[in-house]
């Protein structure tokens, strides 16, 4: 068993194995009262072990059981999971979405490599979690394979779609494009009470949030496009 | 016939949009997204009705010719039937 601070919610998961106490030690926290408790069945751990075809330990299995199960649960508390790459500068987030190989985690690596002023919150599944009004991006222990995260969170004043290209090149984009592209980014709940909550969560994200689509290289270009036109901070 | 269950629909973003939960989200894991017309019909089907009603329906609340209305339920019909989303 073991108590975290993840995205400002005090948590207790249940664990069986050691593997998720090693990723989430940065986040360890003793604190008086849970917000709530977190656990992952022997069954989760097993159908999620078949699901890799084996590949992944049952101890990691665990771990990713235990993500999945919290971002269920945070749905209820006005958060959810986004995938995608969540980079800051001055507080104010940017977040990198598209399709698995899409080049989120690249770019957003090439934008701290040229630009030292800003960070990267989460490179791969950031918590966004709804606190008066503002959405706020949170670094939590699971970071993808990079495992580029901060502790720390940041309110996000854009969402950016990437698209590879030879040219690149960046434009707002009408909501509807957006709510279609940005559905393949969630991690839509099985329950109906909480697939309903992640598309109230997700109107109202939307309607508050600019969105954009950059097509662009992997290059120094593309990093001073990016920061130019969702970072810099006047 | 009627819509399998399972299905949430909700407005987001001045899109209308249906996710699959539950026994739906066994057989058809992707989003669907509807027009104004999609929606009425889609609401209609939440119980049990038939081909000639959800016309009649449709010629009730709209100003469109029956054969239009016809056309326009027969070709929203076989879409869901194509992605499986009637029970």
């Amino acid at each position: 068993m073991i108590k975290c601070r993840i995205a400002d919610f005090n948590i207790i998961f249940h664990n069986r194995y050691e593997f998720v106490e090693n990723l989430c030690r940065d986040y360890f926290s003793e604190f008086e009262q849970a917000d709530f408790s977190i656990a992952a069945s022997e069954d989760d751990i097993r159908r999620e072990h078949s699901a890799v075809g084996g590949l992944m330990s049952l101890d990691y299995c665990e771990a990713t059981c235990l993500y999945r199960n919290l971002c269920n649960e945070i749905l209820l508390l006005d958060a959810f999971l986004l995938h995608g790459a969540a980079v800051e500068k001055d507080g104010q987030a940017c977040i990198f979405l598209g399709k698995s190989g899409g080049g989120k985690s690249t770019h957003a690596l090439l934008l701290t490599q040229y630009y030292p002023d800003l960070n990267i919150i989460n490179i791969d599944k950031p918590i966004i979690r709804l606190i008066d009004g503002k959405f706020f991006a949170y670094g939590t222990p699971w970071c993808g394979k990079e495992g580029v995260q901060t502790d720390a969170r940041a309110e996000v004043k854009a969402i950016c779609f990437l698209e590879k290209a030879a040219d690149n090149s960046i434009c707002r984009i009408e909501d509807f494009e957006a709510v279609n592209r940005y559905f393949h980014q969630l991690l839509i709940p099985k329950e109906p009470q909480q697939a309903v909550k992640l598309l109230t969560l997700t109107d109202r994200f939307l309607r508050r949030t600019p969105a954009y689509l950059m097509r662009c290289s992997i290059s120094y270009e593309a990093a001073q496009l990016s920061y130019n036109t969702l970072l810099e901070t006047r | 016939m009627k819509v399998k269950n399972g299905f949430v629909l909700r407005e987001v973003v001045g899109e209308i949009v249906v996710l699959p939960t539950g026994e739906a989200a066994a057989s058809f894991n992707s989003l669907i997204t509807l027009n104004e017309t999609g929606k009425f019909l889609w609401e209609k089907l939440a119980v049990d009705v038939s081909e000639d009603e959800l016309v009649s329906a449709l010629l009730q609340e709209y100003e469109v010719s029956e054969e239009i209305a016809r056309q326009d339920v027969r070709n929203f019909i076989n879409i869901m039937r194509e992605n499986d989303l009637l029970a």
